[in-house]
């Protein structure tokens, strides 16, 4: 049984023209969410359609397990994809997540939804060639629902409650699966501590995800020294709001060349570590003052022994831990990286049931 | 020929923000100002622009209070102060 209220219209037409007049949608054409449809959603959470699982700034309207059925079946979801959505959103409420500044920066970032384990192959996932973009029903409609319920529920339209500058594509739907089949160090999910047999939901806000194209080299050092220098990069918020943790998406074809040279995860993890670091001819006078004094006021920087005055080499990553590294991708000498939000934002993960 | 069809209603029925919001009358002749900076870059500057510009308004104690960073809520103490002490708050975006 539902609560919310119930809309009728004579035309799908007519539909579209009143969410767009109630400021509710993303732009695209939305798959109605009949009453019967939203009642298949929520019996394949397995959870009450009336539960709260809290409340989506920066509007902060409620989320109901009812509320994320019927944003899901607009965003074109099939009912299976519900546990992943769920546990998604769980996340989200995570105070490291910082729902609030995600929702309302300047900043492009939107969320990104990476799923690791059994329920992406069972759901049809994608996480080889393309996974990032289009062409996946799972990958496309799961990442729309996030973006279905910060709008809906959460109030962000674009300049009223997300007030980005320029937004990004990634805004209509961020979501992908771990190519753990072609991984050639154990999933990402036991890298964190999980189970093998569990599947696990990771949100981070990122920037769309930046392309590293090397096809020349051919030792684990040289990849990775292209890798860093993807990666630094003055004017980002790593830079700008201080170092948080970074997720570098290798393809197959490149984790082959670093794992054939003896590098396990841990390896990549120190060397992006000690080598990504921003040297201070590339950032301007004003820009360097104020970086200069906002490093200084982190714990960290001294920490890791580095003269905040003189801003030689800024870290983009506080420690190697915080570097998450894992295999997306299909054939292809091109990997990915997404930049964060620096500290606006911190990555969350949820176990997704079943 | 179509037939009506039915949806759900994906958001709320207003928003739970403004329909909670608590109103607080302000009768000081003198109403206490707080300046809550998020430590971006320009907030000196538009706070003292700010100050400059409410010399010529009969304003008390304009206050400031600093956020830890820009992107997160102010923390719980620092709003309860606020809150206590001043009748008016600027939160600064100094993008």
């Amino acid at each position: 049984m539902t609560t919310s209220e119930v809309w009728t219209y004579q035309s799908y037409e007519a539909m579209m023209e009143d969410l767009e007049r109630r400021g509710l949608g993303d732009g695209l054409p939305v798959v109605p969410a009949s009453p019967q449809r939203v009642g298949e959603f929520i019996a394949s959470s397995g959870r009450d359609a009336d539960e709260v699982i809290g409340k989506i700034p920066p509007a902060w309207a409620p989320v109901t397990i009812e509320k994320i059925a019927i944003n899901s079946a607009m965003a074109g979801c099939r009912p299976e994809y519900m546990p992943v959505v769920v546990a998604a959103v769980e996340a989200m409420m995570d105070d490291r997540f910082n729902l609030i500044g995600v929702q309302a920066t300047t900043a492009p970032h939107s969320p990104m939804i990476l799923v690791s384990g059994p329920i992406a192959d069972r759901i049809k996932m994608n996480s080889r060639s393309g996974a990032f973009g289009g062409g996946s029903r799972a990958n496309s409609t799961i990442g729309r629902a996030i973006r279905l319920l910060m709008i809906n529920l959460g109030g962000a339209a674009p300049g009223v409650g997300d007030m980005s500058t320029q937004g990004q594509p990634s805004k209509f739907s961020y979501c992908f699966a771990e190519n753990e089949a072609d991984s050639p160090w154990e999933p990402y999910r036991v890298s964190l501590g999980y189970s093998p047999d569990e599947s696990i939901v990771t949100v981070a806000a990122l920037e769309n995800p930046h392309n590293i194209h090397d096809s020349a080299s051919y030792t684990a050092e040289d990849l990775l020294t292209t890798v860093c220098a993807a990666m630094v990069g003055g004017g980002t918020n790593s830079v700008y709001l201080g170092t948080s943790e970074q997720f570098l998406f290798l393809s197959p074809e490149h984790a082959a060349v670093i794992a054939n040279d003896g590098f396990s995860r841990r390896d990549i993890q120190e060397f992006i570590f000690q080598h990504a670091r921003l040297p201070s001819a590339m950032i301007g006078k004003a820009q360097f003052d104020f970086l200069r004094y906002h490093h200084s006021q982190k714990p960290y920087y001294h920490s890791l022994g580095l003269d905040a005055q003189r801003l030689d080499r800024i870290p983009i990553i506080t420690c190697p831990e915080d570097l998450g590294v894992l295999v997306v991708g299909g054939p292809g000498k091109q990997s990915a990286f997404g930049p964060p939000t620096g500290q606006l934002s911190r990555p969350a993960w949820r176990r997704i049931p079943g | 020929m179509m037939t009506s069809f039915s949806i759900l209603n994906p958001g709320v029925r207003e928003a739970p923000s403004a329909a909670s919001m608590d109103v607080r009358q302000v009768n000081r002749a003198k109403p206490n100002v707080a300046l809550l900076s998020n430590r971006k870059p320009n907030v000196d500057q538009l706070f003292a622009g700010l100050i400059e510009g409410l010399g010529g308004y009969p304003v008390g104690a304009i206050r400031r209070f600093e956020k830890e960073h820009a992107n997160i809520p102010v923390p719980e103490p620092i709003r309860a102060e606020i809150i206590a002490t001043s009748d008016l708050v600027v939160s600064a975006m100094a993008d």
